[in-house]
């Protein structure tokens, strides 16, 4: 499954360096431009700076969570409107409804396959049309 | 109220010496000394033998005396009659032992009264008794004894119970007025014929005698069925109570109620062989000093039910309540749910009424028993549902916490070979074995934790059995910091003491234990050094593991060790961590012979220090297993944490372990 040539952008927000790896590796590939943070303090920040077409956010985070980042994100007009992919390895049924309740866009468990994610982005970005093309 | 006693005690007094002045000097017979001790006596013995009756609902005391007034003043003159009953009324306070200065009312009272009944009837001036007037004139003469009579009783009872006056004199004038008009005929009648014939009067006799003792029991059935009302509202107040000192409390002031003590105390055993107590009194309920609790809970050891008189209330208690008299003792019978020592203060009674109340207070102990039994017991089911639903909800969260920690690691291993298999000629070499080594690791961390996972799930059920093989500190040290290096680095430094000897231990153990520690401090301070250091002590070799974060308070060091604990809830939530690792390190150490300890490191963070014996090879049993205490060990572990190189012996390994030794079986 592969995107269209332009350049999108992407979070990716996960306190695991060998899946901030993996998710940088395979979106790299499919010819994303990725940034990577380690923790939820600044997301807001570069969300707003770099106007990412995606963000991909875990969880379990120390400090804050995925949660506490995910309302602050949908509270802003200026960041509201990027779809949020929460990434988290809680998987009973209560908490994927939790996640769900949250306001994510999608709600992965871990561990996750790759394929779903890129399926995921495909939507995202089809359903966005011709709007966000013009993204540097 | 003692002071109005006196005033009114004088007040009588003076009325009654005014009125004997008066009478005499308007001409009244002399006292004739003879019919005087007669009627003394007379006045003294039927004094001393009320008959009861019930009068709507109202305990009415009938004496003969107001008959026995009539008789007398047809048979005496005025002074006669009022020395007369004063005397007699002496003779019987003195008799039934009553205070003085409750026989000084009494008396006063009595004189009083009787000069002022005597006077009247003086002043009539009839004498016959078979005549109209005559009757008039006695029972006039009566109705006045009886009001003066109970005049000054109800203005001390206002004082004592807080009423009204106007409301006592109206509630209880009436009857006594009216068993007054009903007895003093009775005197009318035997002096009527008296004067017929001397012996007549003994005709009444057998009806006196029947009204007497049918008044008797029926005053005692009542006295049964006020006490049964009373403690029977006493229990429902108290049999509702579910808290346990809720229930001591309100027995004692229920016991103090019951029998209308001064103060009362209540003592229950423990559990731990010691006795505790409440004080019920005027100003509430309060704690009972320990002197108090012992001393009563030896009375009522020695007495059982029953009661102390005055002298001999040990100091203790009489501190309590300086004023009592006496101090009435119960206890529920042998085999009640729980001993209860009851000891009720209170001020004098007549021996008939203090019979009747410690009944009442022993039937009332045995359901204190079960009360103070009841209250206790439902504060333990109380205590261990809480602790039921605590457990739950930890092993809840346990649960929670296990299932993230393993799939954090299986992403990693997961996601790195699918990466690689899904971009291969896209990465360079170096890239995919940096990836393909990351699942490695990760594959490792997850088998470590799975490990734990069953040590942990077995650590109720079976022993564990350790090696003692030679260990090489160095090697052992080597292969735990591989075991941590992508989450120390080069954080992690390591000392070992020159000159330690090979130690004689199970290293597939102490690297469990020490790569556990190394984890923790990777978590819990993530900057600055981490430092093991390697030295010997008299028989032990310490292996130390200190960081530079924030530490442990010293209140928490104890705790850290449990179960499922893990300080601040909400960062390890997002931390990770099972809240197993310390738990399984010191159940591990204990196997080992040894002891993990928690001190403060120099830096300010937390120093976990292992402690194991270096076992001699002089005393060492031969090579091989030895049981130890602590938790089960599945065969696959053992052969799988033991470097290359090792063989176990031949009958200890399972088909399964070559394959797994073969693709390098370090843990």
């Amino acid at each position: 499954m592969t995107l269209d040539a332009t350049r999108r952008r992407c979070l990716v927000v996960d306190d695991d360096p060998s899946i901030r790896e993996v998710l940088r590796l395979n979106l790299e590939a499919e010819g994303m431009e990725v940034f990577v943070l380690e923790n939820g303090e600044l997301v807001e920040t570069v969300t707003r700076h770099i106007a990412p077409d995606l963000i991909v956010l875990d969880v379990m985070m120390p400090g804050r969570d995925g949660y506490a980042v995910l309302a602050a994100l949908k509270a802003d007009e200026a960041t509201s409107g990027v779809p949020v992919v929460l990434l988290t390895a809680k998987a009973t049924d209560e908490e994927i409804w939790d996640g769900w309740q949250s306001g994510a866009d999608y709600y992965i468990t871990k561990p996750f396959n790759i394929d779903e994610l890129l399926y995921f982005l495909n939507l995202v970005f089809e359903e966005e049309g011709e709007g966000n093309a013009a993204i540097t | 109220m003692t002071r109005r006693a006196f005033v009114i005690t004088a007040v009588n007094l003076a009325l009654a010496s005014a009125l004997m002045v008066l009478v005499t000097h308007a001409g009244a017979p002399r006292v004739a000394p003879t019919r005087v001790l007669a009627f003394t006596v007379a006045f003294a013995v039927v004094g001393f033998f009320p008959i009861r009756l019930d009068f709507r609902r109202q305990q009415v005391t009938i004496t003969l005396t107001d008959a026995l007034l009539v008789v007398a003043l047809f048979e005496m003159g005025p002074a006669g009659v009022a020395i007369a009953a004063a005397s007699g009324e002496a003779a019987a306070c003195m008799l039934l032992r009553m205070p003085t200065l409750k026989t000084l009312f009494n008396v006063s009272n009595r004189l009083a009264a009787a000069s002022a009944a005597a006077v009247a009837f003086f002043a009539a001036g009839a004498t016959s008794a078979n005549e109209l007037a005559g009757w008039a004139a006695a029972l006039g003469a009566a109705l006045v004894f009886a009001f003066l009579d109970f005049a000054p009783v109800a203005a001390i009872l206002s004082a004592a119970e807080d009423r009204r006056y106007q409301d006592i004199v109206f509630q209880s004038g009436p009857p006594a007025l009216l068993t007054t008009a009903a007895a003093a005929p009775i005197g009318i009648v035997i002096v009527d014929l008296y004067h017929q014939s001397p012996l007549a009067p003994a005709l009444l006799i057998p009806l006196v005698a029947a009204v007497a003792i049918n008044s008797r029991s029926a005053a005692y059935q009542r006295d049964e069925h006020l006490r049964v009302e009373r403690l029977f509202a006493a229990t429902s107040r108290t049999a509702r109570l579910v808290s346990f000192t809720d229930a001591v409390a309100s027995v004692a002031t229920e016991s103090r109620e019951l029998v209308t003590g001064i103060a009362a105390v209540c003592a229950v055993p423990t559990g731990a062989g010691e006795w505790v107590g409440v004080v019920a009194d005027d100003d509430g309920v309060h704690a009972a000093a320990a002197g108090e609790v012992d001393d009563l809970v030896e009375l009522v050891g020695e007495h059982g039910a029953g009661e102390v008189e005055g002298s001999r209330i040990p100091a203790s208690l009489l501190a309590v309540a300086p004023a009592a008299a006496e101090l009435l003792l119960a206890r529920p019978p042998d085999g009640s749910a729980i001993p209860v020592a009851l000891g009720v203060l209170r001020g004098p009674g007549s021996d008939e009424q203090r019979r009747g109340r410690v009944e009442t207070l022993a039937a009332f102990a045995a359901q204190a028993s079960l009360t103070i039994s009841n209250a206790r017991l439902y504060e333990e089911v109380e205590a261990a549902l809480r602790r039921q639903v605590d457990l739950n909800r930890q092993k809840g969260d346990f649960v929670a916490a296990v299932s993230h920690e393993l799939r954090t690691p299986l992403t990693s291993v997961l996601g790195t070979v699918a990466t690689v298999l899904r971009l291969r000629d896209r990465l360079s070499v170096e890239e995919q074995d940096r990836l393909l080594n990351t699942s490695v690791d990760q594959g490792r961390r997850l088998k470590r934790l799975i490990d734990d996972l069953l040590l942990v799930a077995a650590a109720e059920h079976t022993t564990i059995e350790c090696e003692r093989m030679p260990v090489d500190v160095t090697a052992l040290t080597g292969a735990v910091a591989r075991d941590v290096e992508s989450m120390l680095g080069d954080r992690l430094v390591i000392e070992i003491e020159p000159g330690i000897t090979a130690m004689r231990s199970d290293d597939g153990r102490l690297r469990q234990i020490l790569a556990n520690l190394l984890e923790n401090a990777a978590k819990y301070a993530p900057t600055g050094p981490v430092e093991v250091t390697v030295s010997a002590r008299d028989d032990q070799i310490l292996f130390a593991v200190a960081d530079h974060g924030p530490g442990i308070a010293p209140a928490d060091r104890g705790r850290v060790f449990e179960r499922f604990v893990q300080l601040d809830q909400s960062s390890t939530r997002t931390r990770g961590g099972t809240g197993l690792g310390l738990y399984l390190c010191r159940q591990l150490a204990d196997a080992l012979g040894g002891q993990l300890d928690l001190t403060e490191s120099l830096g300010g963070g937390a120093c976990f220090t292992l402690s194991v014996p270096s076992g001699g090879p002089a005393t060492a049993p031969a090579e091989g297993q030895t049981a130890c205490h602590g938790m089960a060990r599945r065969p696959t572990e053992a052969a799988s944490s033991r470097p290359p190189g090792r063989r176990r012996p031949a009958d200890q390994s399972a088909p399964e372990l070559t394959a797994l030794a073969t693709g390098g079986g370090e843990r």
